[in-house]
């Protein structure tokens, strides 16, 4: 690859940017171009694979491809309502290997949107005391993820866990703290609903309807 | 991709067969199966034979194949015929349930002992066998019991009770002919029970059941049990877990299987009832429903993550199984 200027792929990115009904997300984020690794991390049932199903929709409206590894099955009624089925391409993950596969398969796919359903359960098995060659995977899983971004936004849904005193972090480890570009935090406030924060200052209000997603300043 | 095929779940002595035929990373190791992009698992047997490999190292690399790079071809994907559901014959908890439970879902139901957890598991086996007729599923169910909590009397009390009740909705004269040659004892054929006492046991029956299932339902009564109090080390309990998770949504993709999985709540240091098992846990199961113990035979069902997530729907035990609560 030769040397390109860097505004010059700046704007490129920009102009490859889907058409979404998101503009708050788009903001939060940074723009939702390619290049962008975003990781939706919360607790369960908080409502980070309806957001990704949002997208999902969105893209498949404006036309273009989009490309899901999924860790669990998806159902009939997620598929329901969306647009121009066969642009959306599903592959299933039920370990790391299976991950590394597709996103090398990925790579010779032209999607605009790729998203990552689960990613904790897969990485997860693999980390821990016993098991040294974990971070290497984890690793790879990474340049993977970073290789799939340069032609397509990457979306991908992580977990929490619990570090101390109450509080919760992102699950996988101070290694894979570095690995998106955007990190999400979604948790609940005192009263209940649902809240999306950027680096602990930039916050946003989450609401799920039945037609979608619905996301507002704070 | 250069991950180096040590990082691969393969013994050494295939990982030394493979270096000296110049396969060092993952990517040459594809590179020599041209047909990854979709094939089953007889074939990858198959053409497997083709390639002139030793005997062991065929078989390893076809067991490596076979379970970790399984189905990784991208499809488009197509809404199926429309799935019967598993009822729970209490119509206010299977419409909180948008029907029943549906095939190749993961749902965990949470609740303090004596929340109504294990009949509930006992009603859904049960259910499983309804004739299709009937709207009903006809599969078999795999129970497992982890607690000593399922009573084969009570089981053969629920079927005796559905199968009045199919008698009793019976009209057509096809309906009547399948009821009447119905019995209690071929409605327990179908619903099978497994007892495990540690956590080794679950596994390697989850392990036996996912090599060719043809349960319609896999129920684990809870799953906490032997998790909560066998493990000292947090971390290697987290991994088990992790792994164990990732199985059972294997089995879910694989095969058109409803998995229930009962679960335990502790309290944390706040006072307030969490489930258990961790966050790392809390991902698997696609819907998440909490009962509790309203009243000497009514219980509420609240949903906790899923499809009309903070609805609650009241249901009653009784000697019959899960009813509905009678109209104020």
């Amino acid at each position: 690859m030769f040397p390109t200027p860097c505004n010059w792929l700046l704007r490129q990115n920009k102009l490859l940017k889907f058409q979404n009904t998101l503009p708050v997300l788009d903001e939060l984020v940074g723009g939702l171009h390619p290049g962008q690794i975003i990781e939706l991390c919360g607790p369960s049932g908080i409502g980070k694979s309806q957001v990704c199903w949002h997208l999902i929709r969105d893209c498949l409206n404006a036309g273009k491809n989009v490309a899901m590894i999924s860790s669990r099955k998806i159902q009939d009624y997620d598929l329901e309502n969306l647009p121009n089925l066969s642009n959306l391409s599903i592959s299933y993950a039920s370990s790391v290997y299976n991950l590394l596969v597709s996103l090398a398969a990925v790579n010779s796919m032209s999607v605009s949107l790729v998203v990552i359903d689960g990613i904790q359960p897969l990485l997860q098995a693999v980390l821990g005391s016993a098991n040294f060659k974990g971070q290497a995977l984890l690793n790879e899983v990474k340049c993977g993820i970073g290789t799939v971004s340069v032609k397509s936004l990457v979306i991908y849904t992580n977990g929490l866990v619990s570090v101390g005193d109450g509080n919760h972090g992102p699950a996988l480890g101070r290694a894979w703290e570095v690995a998106p570009s955007v990190r999400i935090m979604m948790l609940r406030d005192r009263e209940g609903g649902r809240v999306m924060w950027r680096n602990r200052e930039v916050t946003a209000r989450l609401e799920i309807g039945d037609q979608g997603v619905e996301i507002s300043w704070n | 991709m250069a991950l180096p095929i040590t990082s691969l779940p393969i013994p050494q002595s295939t990982v030394r067969y493979l270096s000296s035929r110049n396969v060092v990373y993952l990517s040459d190791l594809l590179k020599t199966l041209p047909w990854l992009d979709s094939y089953n698992e007889e074939s990858v047997i198959l053409q497997m034979e083709e390639l002139n490999l030793p005997e062991v190292h065929r078989r390893l690399l076809t067991d490596f194949l076979i379970n970790h790079l399984h189905q990784t071809a991208f499809q488009a994907p197509q809404i199926g015929k429309k799935l019967v559901p598993i009822i729970t014959f209490s119509s206010s908890l299977d419409s909180l349930l948008c029907g029943g439970i549906f095939p190749n879902e993961i749902v965990e139901f949470l609740g303090e002992p004596g929340s109504g957890t294990s009949q509930l598991c006992m009603q859904l086996a049960v259910d499983c066998s309804i004739p299709e007729m009937f709207g009903g599923r006809a599969c078999k169910s795999l129970l497992i019991d982890c607690n000593g909590d399922t009573c084969n009397i009570r089981l053969n009390q629920m079927a005796k009770a559905t199968l009045t009740h199919l008698n009793l909705i019976a009209r057509s004269a096809e309906e009547k002919d399948i009821t009447s040659k119905l019995t209690v004892d071929e409605l327990l054929s179908k619903v099978y029970t497994a007892r495990c006492t540690n956590y080794t046991q679950l596994i390697a029956l989850i392990n036996t059941v996912s090599k060719d299932c043809n349960y319609g339902a896999i129920i684990i009564d809870a799953l906490a049990t032997h998790f909560r109090h066998e493990f000292e080390d947090m971390r290697q309990r987290t991994n088990i877990i992790a792994e164990f998770s990732n199985k059972l949504h294997k089995l879910c993709i694989d095969a058109p299987v409803s998995l229930i999985i009962v679960n335990q709540v502790r309290m944390d240091g706040e006072g307030s009832i969490q489930p258990c098992l961790g966050e790392s846990w809390s991902h698997t199961a696609t819907r998440r429903i909490f009962l509790r113990r309203v009243s000497t035979d009514v219980y509420s069902a609240t949903i906790m993550k899923g499809k009309r997530s903070g609805e609650t729907a009241n249901f009653r035990i009784s000697s019959r199984g899960i009813r509905d609560c009678p109209a104020q």
